[in-house]
């Protein structure tokens, strides 16, 4: 059994960027949301989150749509189903290695 | 990953899968409107009894309105989230089905049968704490209502109210100030959510709670 922190290299780490975590966990409970509600929701600012959906969006995680509502430009944002599998799976990681942790001992290894 | 992120990041998790529930400034106006109401069917209030009807609906309909343009504004300044369909399913049947018709009972009960109980305080209190649960918990507030109302079920028994409509009003006066402040406490939940939108584009952004941006 290898130690837990030997799996952390498993893990996805553009889904496991803590902005992109945030971002993809919200998407993951919702259909869709906007650009303004991850922007208040992350704290990011408009080029942080915009370098961040980019980055989501080139993995085929996301989707975003730019419309108009009423004269307003509004970008949408919507996790494909890649982009939810992807969440659920490390969040199923992330689980099992918390617990792996919690059962670890240096003389187990 | 520590708890604390763990923690955030469900918190995020929940208020988007509950948005509209978080809102909690929609909820004010329908609370004053409560307050209102009861103030008015009170046995010392100046209101005529053929202002009643009239201010009751008055009163309801300008507070749906207020709510509205509250949404819009929760719209501009927070963004929009379009659930996922058949979300709460379970939440919707549960409300329908077990929910609303247990509070009508307990109503038809307190009203007609005037039991030496309010029947109608624990319903409420079942009714607020599951509404705490099914939309994303948090919000203790919400636990403090729950109390209160289920202490509302000995007003009668205790003298502090008479069995009937003076007990039914008093419910009335409390689920107003349950909408009202805990709307007032749903909001400042929102907003601890919500951090601060730095918007200087440096490298790192800020996610509450969940570290730096790389």
């Amino acid at each position: 059994m290898s130690a837990p922190f030997e799996r952390l290299a498993e893990l996805d780490r553009l889904v496991h960027e803590p902005a992109r975590l945030a971002i993809m966990t919200a998407l993951s409970a919702c259909e869709r949301a906007d650009f303004l509600y991850l922007q208040r929701l992350t704290g990011l600012s408009r080029g942080n989150l915009s370098s961040h959906l980019s980055k989501l969006e080139a993995a085929g995680l996301i989707a975003i749509e730019k419309e108009f509502v009423g004269k307003v430009p509004t970008t949408r944002v919507e996790p494909t189903r890649d982009g939810r599998a992807a969440i659920a799976r490390h969040w199923k990681q992330l689980e099992k290695l918390r617990q792996a942790t919690l059962e670890w001992t240096p003389d187990a290894t | 990953m520590p708890d604390r992120e763990t923690a955030t990041l469900d918190r995020i998790n929940a208020v988007t899968a509950n948005f509209f529930f978080w809102q909690g400034l929609r909820w004010v106006p329908l609370g004053i409107a409560l307050l209102v109401v009861a103030w008015s069917h009170a046995p010392s209030s100046p209101v005529p009894k053929s202002w009643e009807s009239p201010l009751f609906v008055a009163t309801m309909t300008m507070a749906l309105a207020v709510s509205a343009v509250v949404g819009r504004w929760y719209a501009r300044s927070f963004g929009r989230v379009r659930g996922i369909p058949g979300q709460h399913v379970r939440r919707t049947r549960t409300k329908w089905l077990i929910v609303y018709p247990a509070l009508l009972v307990a109503a038809v009960i307190d009203g007609f049968a005037k039991p030496s109980v309010l029947v109608s305080g624990i319903a409420f209190a079942a009714a607020i704490e599951a509404y705490r649960r099914s939309t994303g918990g948090g919000r203790h507030h919400y636990i403090i209502a729950s109390v209160a109302f289920a202490a509302l079920t000995f007003a009668p028994t205790l003298g502090l109210v008479t069995p009937g409509a003076s007990a039914i009003n008093l419910l009335i006066a409390l689920l107003g100030g349950c909408y009202t402040i805990g709307g007032l406490l749903d909001h400042r939940e929102l907003k601890r959510v919500f951090p601060n939108v730095d918007d200087t584009d440096t490298p790192r952004g800020a996610v509450a709670g969940v570290g730096g941006s790389r």
